[in-house]
């Protein structure tokens, strides 16, 4: 009993979760000590930083694994300590940002290219008379358009200072866009597709994408991707995930029940598994989610690289805000069956992300079944291999953009389908 | 209209389609906006929740205020959909009563 009482005590602790978070940012900066020398890790840092940043630019292969572990590492590091000093409750939403921002500082966001943006919301919120803690999550999520940045700065043919002030303000008018249009995406597909800033970016980035075909200006990014699973990576992850999960049961006064709690959850917006469940029963879930992540890429014999680590930390993420392996694994069993069944293999880059990043869809699964997440899954494989051109890859959020398309397509018909079986 | 007053629209329609799924035919509501805040009560007069219901309803009200989670999410409330949105209204105000009586039926008093 007394245990019990003491356990709780902790959970409910900001302290605690700040630092366990914290504790994961750290690791991964130490791995990439670990993994490359002081020369190769500085050396590939300037190279993240210079690069265009578009969809696919694995930072492994750009920097080395070093340099895109430290990078991510420290991004990630940086906004926890933003939301610490704003007062911050780290929340599921909170922590799902932090992880977001983790994976994908392996493979699109760097110290360069995410601070526009964060600055253009800042900046909408001073505009607005509001508080900035009203939209620090969409500031963070929001850097998924940071390539915008990168792009205009390194790859538009400017000389490097003006570049620099271009991309700064083209990421700054960018972030202002961001607050009043996410707010209103998120009620197109009413919580369904857990990734919304995604399907928000996407329209944006379409809309930029556009204006410049317009006048013939086409982005220099290209595909980076890195090929093979080195060791380090995965025993490097299968502890990371794993030490989640030993952890979450330390912490946890009760962590079956608690973790029985979350997975009864749909994981539609908002769903904040920290709140009902507690830090403990939510770790064990984020580490579960990783480790499943980590077991379908090696099962299909898919690469582990910037791009796949960073789906996977961000299904982890979500673990905390959403998703949890029942509702999760019908979205990865669809993509996977149409993935056999198409003109793709199902570990080829494409299809591999759309099953991990795909779990942007797992409310759909937790709200109307198996048999609909799975056909969420098929679905959303088709179209995400298409919309990718629109936004000609500013977008680091793909599978949010194509989830949002999903869920606002397949939503009235499944709340028909629900609503007649009700009656 | 401005923010403030969309936020209400929103708080208020989840908590109606709260009562209305539990068949109440008889609401009561309130709203009264002071120069430092908002009071906000809802009284389904013929609704007597059970315990049960009325713990659960409680757990799920009783949550911390997030002022980053209002900011982004705030939309989400006030539709017809059966989810946790009663979480997203108790992250966007501060709960100052829930009461179940046979007299009075049910009351929820909010603040923001």
């Amino acid at each position: 009993m007394a245990l019990i009482e003491k356990n709780t005590k902790l959970e409910e602790s900001e302290h605690l979760k700040y630092t366990v978070i914290a504790f994961y940012c750290l690791a991964m900066i130490l791995f990439g000590f670990a993994v490359d020398t002081p020369s190769q890790i500085i050396k590939g840092m300037l190279d993240i930083i210079n690069s265009p940043d578009t969809l696919i630019t694995d930072y492994m292969m750009v920097g080395g694994i070093g340099a895109a572990f430290i990078n991510a590492g420290i991004l990630a590091l940086l906004i926890l300590y933003i939301y610490k000093r704003m007062g911050i409750n780290l929340t599921g939403a909170a922590t799902a940002s932090i992880f977001t921002i983790a994976g994908f500082g392996l493979f699109g966001k760097n110290l360069y290219n995410v601070w526009p943006i964060i600055m253009g919301v800042w900046l909408y919120s001073k505009l607005k008379k509001e508080s900035f803690r009203n939209n620090i999550l969409i500031a963070a999520f929001g850097t998924a358009l940071s390539p915008i940045v990168s792009e205009v700065t390194f790859a538009m043919g400017f000389d490097l200072v003006p570049g620099i002030i271009l991309g700064i303000i083209m990421g700054i008018l960018v972030g202002l866009l961001l607050p009043s249009l996410a707010r209103y995406f998120v009620g197109i597909h009413q919580g369904y597709n857990l990734y919304n800033i995604g399907f928000t970016a996407g329209f944006i980035g379409t809309v930029i994408m556009s204006l410049l075909r317009v006048f013939g200006l086409t982005l220099k990014g290209e595909f980076i991707w890195s090929y093979g699973r080195p060791p380090v990576l995965m025993i490097g992850g299968l502890v990371f995930f794993s030490s989640m999960i030993v952890l979450g049961f330390l912490i946890s006064p009760a962590p079956i029940k608690k973790l029985q709690a979350i997975l009864k959850n749909s994981g539609r917006l908002v769903t904040d598994f920290i709140i009902i469940s507690g830090f403990g029963a939510t770790l064990i879930n984020m580490g579960l989610l990783g480790l499943l992540g980590f077991a379908y890429v090696i099962l299909v014999k898919g690469d582990l690289n910037g791009p796949t680590i960073g789906g996977i930390l961000t299904m982890a993420g979500f673990g905390a805000f959403g998703t949890h392996p029942r509702n999760a694994l019908p979205i990865m069993a669809g993509v996977y069956i149409i993935g056999r069944l198409s003109i793709w293999t199902v570990n080829s880059p494409g299809v591999i992300l759309a099953a991990l990043f795909g779990t942007t869809l797992a409310p759909i699964a937790g709200a109307f079944g198996w048999m609909a997440g799975i056909i969420a899954g098929i679905i959303h494989l088709a179209i995400v291999m298409n919309v990718g051109y629109l936004h000609g890859g500013l977008n680091l959020y793909n599978n949010g953009f194509s989830g949002g398309i999903v869920a606002t397509i397949l939503l009235p018909v499944l709340e028909v389908i629900r609503r007649n079986r009700d009656e | 209209m401005n923010d403030e007053n969309v936020k209400l629209l929103h708080i208020a329609g989840e908590l109606t389609s709260y009562f209305l799924k539990h068949k109440s035919k008889d609401l009561g509501f309130n709203i009264r906006i002071t120069d430092k805040m908002t009071e906000i009560s809802i009284n389904a007069r013929d609704v007597v929740l059970s315990p049960e219901q009325t713990e659960k309803l409680r757990v799920q009200m009783n949550n911390p205020r997030q002022l980053e989670v209002e900011g982004y999410y705030s939309n989400l409330a006030g539709g017809g959909h059966v989810g946790e949105e009663l979480r997203l209204v108790s992250a966007m105000t501060d709960v100052e009563e829930i009461s179940v009586s046979e007299t009075e039926g049910t009351i929820i008093r909010l603040r923001r």
